[in-house]
């Protein structure tokens, strides 16, 4: 068990090897914000819930996908279903569409948890509304591994209004960018589909920011930011 | 728990595996090699506008497949071929061509609108082609497939210079022949078989209560789908349709109907209107359009009353090919409506001649060698003609020929007039060595084949594809028997033949890349002719005089070939394609001058082909490779 776990975090016992799992990760070294964009990797991110308040609904699915040098890595996604103990409410199956057969037939929460920090290492983390899916991973890890990994996330409700003021959808919804770059899904709401449409989102951010003269991932955080203070 | 991570991995993969399943030919593919292709492709995007892959990109390093969007392929520096240039779609792929020779592509791929495409890495690319036998044969070998694109483009290329008064501008609903035929989806398969079958109509488009097409059944599924299928006709024809049947509106033009054709696959586009069915194109409505044109313009043929009338005409030929070009008719028809016109043509220029100059007092017929003799005539031919004739019990064989000589320079010059230019060979009939009696004919072609110099065995060649263009057939398809008889039983002189074809090489490089000419007057220049046809012509004519078939066109050849066993129906068919393919390259190219205003020749630069071109231009050329083998086997060789 970590200091800082001891110090900040529930006390959960964890099997060494997650441990030493943890550990490696903090041993990751963060690229720094001054890499060029047209360079640098990201890892989308949704997650898939029991229902829609992240402080109170159970995480049931973990989906990620790498998009490293302007391009999404959709043939090495990454998407983990959870074991659940009790099944979800029969409505929210209509949105997720995962099967309560499915949720049982996941892997442990905290396996899951450790597999996408392994995945996502220290890259910076895309997800559409990111406040949602930060809030729901961070309650969960510190929930099953007792502890706090830090990340630095980009939210494309903020980045997307930034380059695109033109669209006048300061408050839209992933829906919307998407019908607005008439980006086909097949099926929304598995968290892989959603991810790939975030994906195609963010390649489409990332070919604007270029047009607008952003170069490093740092400007493109500062810009997203920038969006998000001006309607507070 | 390992299965299940597996089984996690995989579902990651599932939306990308569930838009390949939706393709050719990666629907075809076994699911390991999906599951492989899906694993190591990466997603990019292009904003309307931006060039995805170009010549300056250096040799391509990978496939793209679009996922959305559409690409379009232009010249490096032709602004001019925006408009007429071909397009890439939603599932489909490339640089193909420009892959598999590790060369850079000819063409700017350029995104139309926003484009996403999927990335496939050269190495991937190849280890994709070693174990996907499907993938393979539809990069390297899938001819049929192509060709259709092919064809697209050639029609794409022509439509633009075909004027407005072509019928393939014609809107939709001027072409809808009856009240659409229609069903609902719970109608027993047995009921709407029973209209189609009443009604002798081709398809039944299957609609809901707004009379919104939901799916249609053809004729062409009835096999498949419900007689081999072995499928319960009781049952609702909803279970047999194709769904979502492609549609246009009723003011949308017959070529985008012909495009959509031609893209899919399919013979038949429903026409709505604010979004209820009003009709149904086919093909055939479609493609019935040319003969309108080609009834009349024979019918003028034939009455036409001067020299001068028929030279105009046979502009209109050449018009016709352009527009059959442009409706995408095949190029076996359209070489043999250009040669049965010009057939019309030679008739009534000898029937003019009759008038003009005196009918001959004896029987004689006027004899087409060459590619006329097997209906291959393009828009560039010159003459190549003779005279078979009876002799007279009043008048020695010579005193006759002396009558019939000055007769057949005058149909010569006449037809040198009408655009088919004087034999440089001098193989007309105005030579007294091609006015001949059966008898001399018969003694002339024995001299050939019991000789068998190189001078005798290329006259083999151009004279041995006889055929009857105005009189008497009877002498004529005796001439043939006897020469089948003779050349079946000298294998020497088949030998010599088969020698002299495989002298002709395809011209593909060890590389599998092209050889060009080396000469000054065409240097970097393909002769499709000499090199591309006549490796398939030689070849054709060989195994017909061996194995005594009396048809003389190549392709007549080739098919009986299969039909008697000769060669497997399977080699025939690619032959075919093969053919046919280099065939309508040529005539593109010879139209392509036409419309510059330039003479036409047989010179294609494979560089300045689209990689399409030149990728089933390779495969063709392999083709006509596997012909000559088959002959060197035939004749060991």
């Amino acid at each position: 068990m970590s200091l800082f776990a001891r110090l900040f975090g529930d006390r959960v016992e964890l099997p060494p090897a997650l441990e030493n799992r943890i550990n490696a990760w903090r041993e990751i070294k963060p690229a720094s914000e001054q890499v060029l964009l047209a360079d640098a990797t990201f890892v989308v991110v949704d997650v898939e819930t029991s229902g829609l308040d992240p402080r109170r609904d159970r995480l049931l699915a973990i989906g990620a996908c790498l998009l490293s040098e302007g391009r999404l890595w959709s043939g090495a996604g990454f998407e983990r279903i959870i074991f659940q103990t009790e099944t979800s409410s029969k409505d929210n199956i209509l949105i997720h569409g995962i099967a309560p057969g499915e949720q049982s037939g996941g892997i442990p929460p905290e396996q899951a948890l450790v597999e996408f920090f392994e995945f996502a290492r220290k890259h910076v983390l895309v997800a559409y509304h990111a406040q949602f899916d930060r809030t729901v991973i961070d309650r969960a890890t510190r929930a099953v591994l007792g502890t706090h990994l830090p990340y630095s996330w980009l939210d494309l409700a903020d980045l997307a209004p930034a380059l695109f003021p033109e669209a006048r959808l300061p408050h839209g919804s992933l829906d919307d960018w998407l019908y607005r770059f008439g980006i086909h899904v097949v099926s929304r709401h598995r968290a892989m589909d959603d991810v790939l449409a975030t994906g195609e989102l963010m390649l489409i951010l990332l070919n604007q920011a270029k047009k607008r003269g952003l170069e490093t991932v740092g400007q493109l955080l500062a810009e997203a930011e920038a969006q998000q203070h001006s309607h507070i | 728990m390992v299965e299940s991570l597996d089984a996690q991995q995989a579902m990651a993969l599932q939306p990308v595996i569930a838009f390949l399943n939706r393709h050719a030919p990666f629907a075809q593919m076994a699911e390991d090699d999906v599951y492989y292709l899906a694993s190591q492709l990466k997603l990019s995007f292009f904003a309307a506008g931006e060039a995805i892959a170009g010549p300056e990109h250096g040799p391509a390093d990978r496939l793209f497949i679009i996922k959305q969007g559409r690409v379009q392929g232009e010249s490096p520096n032709g602004q001019e071929e925006k408009e007429s240039a071909w397009e890439l779609v939603g599932g489909e792929s490339f640089p193909i061509g420009a892959l598999l020779s590790r060369r850079p592509v000819n063409t700017v791929h350029r995104a139309v609108e926003d484009t996403f495409v999927f990335e496939l890495a050269q190495d991937a690319f190849d280890t994709l082609i070693a174990r996907s036998p499907e993938f393979h044969d539809f990069c390297t070998r899938r001819l049929a497939s192509l060709l259709d694109q092919a064809l697209t483009q050639a029609q794409a290329a022509s439509a633009t210079a075909v004027s407005e008064f072509t019928p393939m501008n014609a809107p939709l609903r001027s072409l809808i022949q009856h009240e659409p035929v229609s069903c609902r989806p719970d109608t027993p398969i047995r009921d709407a078989l029973e209209q189609l079958h009443k009604l002798r109509i081709g398809s039944i488009i299957i609609v809901d209560d707004k009379q919104h097409p939901q799916g249609i059944l053809t004729l062409h599924d009835v096999l498949s789908r419900i007689a081999l299928a072995e499928q319960d006709i009781d049952a609702p024809v909803s279970e047999v349709i194709t769904r979502d049947p492609i549609w246009l509106t009723p003011d949308a033009p017959a070529h985008e109907a012909a495009l959509l054709m031609a893209r899919h696959g399919f013979g038949h586009v429903c026409v709505l209107d604010k979004g209820k069915l009003v009709g149904v194109v086919s093909e055939r409505d479609l493609f019935s359009l040319q003969r309108i044109g080609l009834v009349s313009l024979s019918r003028d043929i034939t009455r036409a009353e001067s020299v001068d009338t028929l030279g105009e005409l046979a502009n209109d030929i050449q018009r016709l090919v352009q527009q059959m070009l442009a409706q995408g008719g095949s190029v076996e028809q359209i070489l043999r409506i250009i040669t049965a016109l010009n057939d019309h043509l030679t008739r009534r220029v000898i029937e003019l001649m009759e008038e003009k100059h005196g009918k001959p007092s004896v029987r004689y017929v006027w004899l087409a060698f060459g590619s006329e003799g097997r209906y291959e005539q393009t828009l560039v031919t010159d003459q190549d003609n003779g005279i078979l004739f009876e002799p007279s019990p009043e008048m020695s064989i010579d005193e006759t020929r002396e009558q019939l000589l000055p007769f057949a320079r005058h149909i010569n010059e006449a037809l040198d007039q009408c655009g088919f230019p004087l034999c440089t060979g001098n193989i007309m009939a105005s030579n007294p060595e091609c006015c001949l009696t059966g008898d001399e004919w018969r003694a002339r072609f024995s001299r050939w084949i019991e000789g068998g110099s190189p001078e005798h065995l290329l006259k083999a060649t151009i004279f041995f594809d006889f055929r009857p263009i105005y009189g008497e057939c009877q002498p004529v398809d005796q001439l043939r028997s006897w020469v089948l008889d003779l050349t079946g039983s000298q294998s020497r002189f088949l030998r010599m033949m088969a020698e002299n074809a495989l002298r002709n090489r395809p011209p593909l490089g060890l590389v599998r890349d092209f050889i060009t000419s080396t000469s000054d007057e065409h240097p970097d220049a393909i002769d499709l002719k000499v090199n591309g046809l006549t490796p398939f012509v030689d070849g054709a004519r060989l195994l017909a005089l061996g194995h005594g078939i009396d048809e003389t066109s190549t392709l007549g050849r080739l098919r009986a070939c299969s039909e008697r066993k000769v060669l497997e129906p399977r080699e025939v068919d690619a032959l075919i394609e093969a053919y046919t393919y280099i065939q309508l390259l040529r005539i593109r190219h010879q139209e392509e001058q036409r419309s510059a205003g330039l003479p036409g020749d047989n010179f294609v630069e494979p560089d300045k082909l689209n990689e399409l071109d030149r990728r089933i231009l390779k495969e063709a050329f392999r083709q006509a490779r596997k012909l000559q083998a088959r002959v060197s086997l035939d004749y060991q060789l």
